[in-house]
């Protein structure tokens, strides 16, 4: 069940250099990007679908916003491939009905798993050796708004959650976990998954258990922390022995153009 | 006492729009066109709660939804006796 890669395999041209990646090690890469910074944002490194996309945007900051994470994305995943990054082959499949042109992507042949996560002028990418998921949320300046929003994440998902950061941390968690199969919040709604932080640390990074019978991994295991005021970033993957070591990075999207965060 | 508006599709763009921080059309999909994500999601749930006294799954915006589907969903629970 979920998306098992079995339309890709025929499309890998099998002439890339194989990504050297440590073996139980998620690299989580926090880029901000500037839209108007015209170096963070490449049209031509997008593909023929992400360019139907562009041209069908009525407003033209999403749409360089859109551009500007796409871009990153590219450049970061066609940086561990060694390719161009209008060269990365990325494809998609629907969890629930196969379909190909929405779902959680994936990378034609597999060299790795990564998920991919935004949120306003951010951008949050995962990649590991195992599947993963990962998310970023951030709550907004206006009081009245941040008001609104933890209200809403008590009612929808935690109704005990004694901060707003508490709620967001539980809210990004649950939204990461859901990624880890693809499923999102669409097959696990919020209230169904069930985030117990655990006493231990990793550095900066709180680790947590999530648990539901409606995603297909029994316990996923994962790690959130705040990456900057307000914002907070979770990686998950599947519990399976070991957890993957995570390793975080934060990059200004220019210096993605260079490889020089490698 | 409270006073529900209409759920027009112009309406319902006002209140994605309060929300998003960036002009909505009737028509324009939450995910594709305006990058919308679960937070946003939920505090449109929320809004349209408030203000025409429907509660929307928020499963709802999981799937491609535009202010005038949306608008929609909200008349059609209406009728359908999720009164205010």
């Amino acid at each position: 069940m979920g998306c098992d890669g079995a339309i890709d395999s025929q499309e890998h041209d099998g002439t890339r250099r194989a990504p050297a990646l440590p073996r139980l090690t998620t690299t989580v890469l926090v880029v901000g990007v500037d839209p108007f910074d015209a170096s963070a944002v490449d049209t031509a490194a997008l593909s023929e679908a992400e360019q139907r996309r562009l041209a069908a945007f009525s407003n033209a900051h999403l749409a360089r916003r859109f551009v500007g994470q796409r871009t990153a994305l590219r450049r970061i995943l066609g940086g561990v491939l060694n390719v161009a990054p209008a060269e990365v082959a990325i494809r998609r499949k629907c969890y629930l009905c196969g379909h190909p042109t929405h779902g959680k992507p994936y990378l034609a042949g597999r060299e790795f798993e990564f998920s991919v996560a935004h949120s306003a002028d951010r951008l949050a990418v995962a990649i590991s050796s195992r599947p993963v998921g990962i998310d970023i949320e951030y709550l907004g300046a206006r009081p009245s708004q941040r008001q609104r929003l933890v209200r809403a994440m008590r009612h929808q998902a935690d109704p005990e959650a004694a901060t707003e950061m508490h709620a967001l941390q539980l809210w990004t968690a649950k939204e990461a976990a859901s990624k880890v199969s693809g499923s999102g919040l669409v097959k696990a709604p919020p209230r169904a998954l069930l985030v117990t932080p655990e006493t231990a640390w990793s550095g900066a990074w709180r680790r947590f258990v999530c648990t539901s019978d409606l995603l297909p991994d029994a316990d996923i295991g994962g790690e959130w922390t705040q990456c900057s005021p307000g914002v907070v970033v979770a990686v998950a993957a599947a519990i399976d022995g070991e957890r993957p070591k995570v390793r975080a990075l934060h990059v200004p999207a220019r210096s993605l153009a260079t490889g020089a965060w490698r | 006492m409270t006073t529900f508006i209409e759920p027009t599709p112009w309406a319902m763009s006002r209140v994605w729009q309060a929300v998003l921080g960036v002009e909505v059309g009737e028509d324009d999909d939450f995910f594709d066109d305006l990058s919308g994500d679960s937070l946003r999601a939920v505090e449109i749930v929320d809004s349209v709660f408030e203000l025409f006294g429907v509660e929307l799954p928020l499963q709802r915006f999981l799937d491609p939804l535009t202010p005038r589907a949306c608008a929609a969903d909200v008349e059609r629970r209406l009728a359908n006796g999720q009164q205010p």
